[in-house]
């Protein structure tokens, strides 16, 4: 590849020597300039790789030469030429963006060396750019089929649930016996038809429910929590069914237990899930204990262990578990009504919780399944929107999607107006976003914090400009002046590079 | 006792039919409208005694129509079951917030959505 190369000194014999030199032995393109003025016009006209400065020259020194390149043509590569006696100036100009220098009198086998160096790491880094580029847009495109994906299901497990209703309705109607009498056969395999259609229901559910989880999208009200009323809670809904297998559910925990982060009915669910399974997995006279305590070694962590006395699973299973539809070979599970997808729905609703879930089992011994959930700090506030926007702005990271955190404070006087004025904002903010981006939102006495995922800064300013002016009209009606609203804004990753730049970068902006 | 009358909408005609028939076997007089405006109309003009009511319609949609109705004075005491695919809770919430009495998911128990008719049409007596 040849290279083209700008030569800037005063001196004449400097310059003929210099094309020469470049032009022969390492076969560059060179054009001289006598004068830095010279070499920015001969810049502004055609395109170079690299030029090459003497640093001391009337008028304009190479020095601000090589400062004013920076400015308009960044991608342009400098090199200084220097004597002895200035290596501070040369210091500084590299301070300035200057790749190298050389000194005089010219070594010519060294300053071609260093020239082609120079010029050869400009390519690496063009390369990696562009690799970084490729990469960023195979990105982007596997986040859009991962939005399809989502949609899809969503859509799709919708547009299913007509039909069945349909196919539902028809089997029931003919099983009543309104359509006419009925003989055993007939009813019979009428009544497998419909158990079928409710498991295919069933799986309906759990899939999309599990599509939700996956993708972020299930909802969920995190607070401080004390484990025990809820496990209690379901340990007694199941006794019925334990009791009908003579089965023993018991549960251990330390009479002082701290609390954790959740959401209650999500926990449920999970208790659900394990002890159900437990007790399908059971034989009859077994025993199931769930205990609680502080994950061994850790403070940060509470972790729920549900054991079963039942078959237990074979090693190269194990870490299959959690797979959607997988089911232990052979077993009754499917005649059951299990889909499949129980304890990849679990594993789904840990994880958003952040915590962490894992098995251990031995064959004719039993099974354990252990999960996690952070321990409370006890906070003033309640911590739903802190934990929440952890795990996006996580998220953000992880995918490369922006964030935008919104601040909006009312000053009035009136706590009248601040609260009614709150209220229309708060319900101005939720529909000011287009359904794919989530809000996280968090009402104060006289602010409201949102946070805005994957919106970026176009979307942040428009929705900024819509509030303010929204909040202008809204309030006319029926009052002297509309109540004086401030509106801070900051995106993630354009403006901020982490959660507390977003808060500060935010806050900053709403004081002006 | 007059004959009761239950105004069904829904787009899909199949289903329609599967809930027809048991609603007709009860004795209820059973009108039937495919999309959103016909629905507000047969409503206006017939004045049922309860209305079960598919949310996605052509024309004009479930949510819609029962805000309408239940923001009138003429109509609002007409009891209306919401049937739908949606099953997430911000659309049931929204479908409570119209003022709807009931929201059943798809597919759903036949002889719940009978037992659930028969309870809020004796409320009226």
């Amino acid at each position: 590849m040849e290279y083209g190369i700008l030569v800037v000194d005063d001196e004449k014999e400097i310059r003929d020597f210099l094309f020469q030199a470049l032009t022969r032995f390492a076969g560059f393109k060179v054009e001289l300039a006598a004068s830095a003025e010279e070499a920015l016009q001969k810049i502004k006209a055609g395109a170079f790789d690299l030029v090459l400065t003497d640093l001391k020259m009337p008028q304009k020194d190479g020095l601000q030469l090589v400062v004013e390149i920076g400015n308009t043509n960044p991608e342009i590569l400098t090199v200084m030429m220097t004597g002895h006696g200035t290596i501070d100036s040369v210091l500084e100009a590299m301070k300035r963006g200057v790749s190298d220098y050389i000194t005089k009198p010219f070594n010519l086998k060294e300053m071609v060396v260093r020239l082609q160096k120079v010029l050869k790491e400009k390519q690496r880094f063009v390369k990696l750019k562009d690799f970084a580029a490729q990469l960023e847009r195979a990105n982007q495109e596997l986040r859009r089929i991962d939005e399809m994906k989502s949609e899809f299901i969503s859509v799709a497990s919708h547009e299913l649930r007509t039909p069945l209703a349909a196919i539902k309705n028809s089997v029931q109607l003919i099983l009543s016996g309104k359509t006419g009498a009925l003989n055993e056969t007939q009813a019979k395999f009428l009544s497998m038809a419909d158990r079928n259609i409710t498991r295919l229901t069933n799986i309906l559910n759990d899939l999309l429910n599990l599509s939700k989880i996956e993708s972020g999208k299930i909802e969920m009200k995190i607070e401080e929590l004390d484990l025990r009323p809820p496990i209690e809670f379901i340990l007694s809904s199941l006794k019925p069914q334990a009791d009908s297998k003579s089965i023993q559910l018991i549960m251990e925990a330390p009479e002082k237990l701290p609390m954790v982060y959740g959401d209650r009915e999500k926990i449920e669910q999970i208790m659900i899930n394990l002890v159900g399974n437990g007790l399908k997995f059971t034989p009859a006279g077994g025993r199931i204990s769930v205990a609680v305590k502080l994950q061994d070694g850790e403070r940060n962590n509470l972790a729920v262990s549900v054991q079963d006395t039942g078959m237990g699973i074979p090693p190269d299973q194990l870490e299959k578990v959690f797979d959607r539809f997988y089911q232990v070979e052979g077993s009754l599970n499917r005649s059951v009504g299990g889909t499949g997808l129980g304890l990849a729905i679990t594993k789904g609703l840990v994880e958003s919780l952040q915590g962490k879930i894992w098995v251990e089992s031995e064959i004719g011994k039993g099974t354990t399944f252990t999960f996690t959930l952070p321990v409370a700090k006890g906070e003033k506030r309640e911590p739903h929107f802190r934990i929440l926007l952890d795990r996006e702005f996580r998220r953000a990271q992880e995918n490369l999607l922006p964030l935008t955190l919104l601040l909006i404070e009312v000053l009035e006087e009136s706590d009248e107006v601040k609260t009614a004025a709150l209220d229309q904002l708060e319900d101005l903010v939720r529909k000011c976003l287009c359904r794919k981006a989530d809000l996280l939102i968090r009402r104060e006495k006289d602010k409201i914090l949102a946070a805005l995922c994957e919106t970026d800064l176009k979307g942040a300013q428009v929705i900024r400009r819509r509030i303010e002016e929204k909040a202008q009209e809204e309030f006319i009606a029926g009052r002297e002046q509309p109540p004086v609203i401030k509106v801070g804004a900051a995106t993630y990753p354009d403006e901020a590079l982490s959660k507390r730049e977003l808060f500060g970068k935010a806050k900053e902006r709403l004081r002006r | 006792m007059s004959q009761k009358k239950i105004l069904l909408v829904d787009d899909e005609a199949d289903l329609v039919e599967t809930i027809r028939f048991p609603l007709e076997v009860e004795g209820f007089n059973v009108l039937v409208s495919y999309d959103g405006e016909d629905a507000l109309n047969k409503a206006r003009q017939e004045n049922p005694d309860l209305i079960l009511l598919d949310i996605m319609l052509p024309k004009l949609n479930g949510y819609k129509i029962c805000r309408l109705l239940k923001f009138d004075e003429r109509y609002k005491h007409i009891p209306i079951l919401m049937l739908t695919a949606k099953t997430q809770e911000k659309d049931k919430i929204l479908g409570m917030e119209t003022g709807a009495d009931e929201y059943i998911t798809k597919p759903f128990e036949m002889d719940q959505l009978l037992e659930k008719v028969k309870f809020y049409l004796q409320e009226k007596e």
